[in-house]
């Protein structure tokens, strides 16, 4: 063998490693182009041949009023567990940050609502939140509120599953911000306790400018699982009562499955897929900033 | 007299904090205590309202999910083979998320260790576009899978599933033990390229053992992922194949919510994750960020 051949050879190399991973990405990208294609279908479960339609599906979705009460649905439950959740972790994670006796159980317990499945989860608040025999009514009764519907009502059914949202991954987000401050150099802190800086400023000028980063991070995350969230709300609502709870992929699945036509189904879920694909870019660029400062 | 007050000051600090503190751990922990006891409660006490804290505890619902109902009780057997199959689910799930993942490892380490050591064209690209699955809503990809599998006769098998699967773990493995190869010292594998040994060599000899600790959390943590996951079995399992997370909705029948059974069922599908998670606690971080915070 020439050496020639021997240097072409080992230019190689790297993509004998990746050759597996590499079918395995064009056993997932094969899918995607299909999903793409059968949009501009009618392709039904019932009648499962792919005619193309053009942009028939599309547009008459993009005119419906499912459609548009969905995504407004999904940016609404988005907005409301962001509104919480980051809050409500990073607060969490500074407290959990404080080096006192007994802090590491707590900051081994956080972990335990990320590990359970998402659906065992959404059934535990099920049960809680059963409006006549649930005990979290039973709660609210004997300290002398009134007892709420909960799932069951238009009205607080998006807030209920958002609470189950708040709960499962407020931890997410204080795991995420506790390891960024403990990753954090002592120095500055230190020297603002020399010069005498109260908490609220030590936070203000300190914390707060090195934490963005990890801020926008953790945002970014939860923002798009929020706009795919599906398994809380199969396992709970199903999308109602009425149409209360229909998030886009919620709807995508019932739209293939329950009223049997893939081509709008693969069209919400399309659309959704373009949302989250729109806000990784973000996560992507705001990754490399952030692993640089590590 | 400053002194003083700076002092008392403090005390009420730290009594804010610590009641904070247990205000949000109650919360977090609350619903693990609920579900718990409703397990060991009879049907009776889990209706009763009030609600009992206070009960005779029972095996019954544990007993239900693991081995059937007592017979003796309850000789419909009609009823019987509508009732959720417990113990196939949970082995269900065993098979599905084992291959997975020993799929997963086979395929991602050698594709994360080209990721990490070698420079070559499009490495950044390739590494973000599996990383971009991780942020898909799930079903862009599984209703075509659907297409797919219902013309090669895949939905309903283990073989689909495991392969669907790897939609969850294999982006996941890729980023993780990229960031485990990339710690490990080039001067270890030179001094190896130097006394001639090819790259597989160094891969599987040198480079693999060495991150042996990161490599079992990825496992564990792939399991993790893979156990925990709903949509996939929804659309593309079956009666033969369905996991836990399926199964379980099935306890919530039309007709009466069978609570105990639920509640038992649903702790047995928790228990292996928190003991999987305790072993790999250091690594939590780097697996829900996919290595972007190292913790």
């Amino acid at each position: 063998m020439s050496e020639r051949t021997k240097k072409n050879l080992r230019h190689l190399i790297p993509y004998l490693f990746l050759l597996p991973a590499f079918l395995m990405l064009i056993g997932i990208l094969y899918p995607f182009g299909l999903g793409v294609f059968n949009s501009f279908t009618s392709y039904r479960l019932t009648r499962p041949i792919p005619d193309f339609i053009g942009l028939e599906n599309w547009i008459e979705i993009l005119g419906s009023s499912d459609f548009w009460n969905s995504l407004w649905v999904t940016l609404r439950y988005t907005a409301i567990i962001l509104f919480i959740e980051i809050p409500l972790g990073l607060a969490v994670a500074l407290m959990l940050n404080r080096e006192v006796k007994g802090i590491i159980v707590f900051r081994s317990l956080i972990i335990l609502p990320l590990m359970i499945p998402p659906v065992v989860t959404a059934l535990m608040w099920r049960t809680m939140m059963n409006p006549s025999r649930g005990i979290l009514n039973y709660i609210l009764i004997s300290i002398g509120f009134n007892p709420l519907p909960w799932l069951s009502e238009t009205s607080t059914a998006l807030v209920s599953i958002a609470l189950i949202d708040i709960w499962a991954f407020t931890p997410f987000v204080v795991l995420i911000l506790l390891a960024a401050l403990q990753g954090f150099s002592r120095e500055p802190y230190e020297a603002a306790l020399v010069d005498g800086a109260n908490d609220f400023q030590v936070f203000r000028f300190l914390t707060f400018p090195m934490i963005t980063p990890f801020l926008l991070l953790v945002t970014a995350f939860r923002a798009i699982d929020a706009f795919k969230v599906f398994d809380f709300i199969y396992a709970t609502t199903q999308g109602g009562p009425v149409t209360s709870t229909m998030t886009l992929h919620v709807l995508s699945y019932l739209e293939s499955f329950r009223w049997a036509n893939l081509s709008r189904g693969l069209v919400f879920a399309l659309f959704l897929w373009g949302m989250c694909y729109g806000i990784t870019m973000v996560l992507i660029r705001r990754w490399r900033q952030a692993t640089e400062r590590l | 007299m400053s002194m003083q007050l700076y002092r008392k000051n403090q005390q009420t600090k730290n009594v804010l904090f610590w009641i904070a503190l247990i205000a949000f751990f109650v919360f977090i922990l609350f619903p693990f205590y609920w579900i718990i006891t409703m397990s060991f409660k009879s049907y009776t006490d889990i209706i009763s309202w009030p609600p009992k804290i206070v009960f005779q505890p029972t095996m019954e619902n544990y007993r239900a999910v693991t081995v059937g109902p007592d017979l003796a009780e309850d000789p419909g057997s009609a009823i019987q083979a509508l009732r959720p199959d417990f113990p196939k689910y949970f082995s269900n799930t065993l098979i599905i998320a084992c291959f997975a993942v020993l799929i997963t490892l086979a395929v991602g380490c050698p594709a994360a260790y080209a990721l990490s050591r070698f420079r070559f064209r499009g490495r950044e690209e390739l590494a973000f576009t599996f990383l971009s699955f991780r942020f898909a809503p799930e079903l862009v990809i599984i209703l075509p899978v659907y297409i797919i599998f219902q013309r090669l006769r895949l939905i309903n098998t283990f073989t689909g599933l495991i392969l669907v699967y790897q939609l969850i773990t294999l982006p996941l493995t890729i980023w993780i033990m990229r960031g485990y190869f990339g710690e490990i010292p080039v001067d270890v594998e030179e001094a190896a390229l130097i006394d001639g040994c090819s790259r597989w060599t160094i891969f599987t000899r040198i480079s693999l053992p060495l991150v042996r600790p990161g490599l079992a959390a990825t496992a564990i943590l792939a399991f993790i992922f893979a156990w925990n996951s709903f949509v996939f079995g929804l659309v593309l399992a079956g009666r033969d194949t369905q996991p836990v997370t399926i199964g379980l909705l099935g306890f919530i029948g039309y007709e009466q919510v069978l609570w105990g059974q639920m509640a038992a069922g649903t702790v047995i599908a928790i228990l292996p994750q928190v003991v999987l998670a305790s072993l790999v606690l250091r690594h939590i971080v780097r697996g829900l960020t996919f290595g972007a915070v190292k913790g």
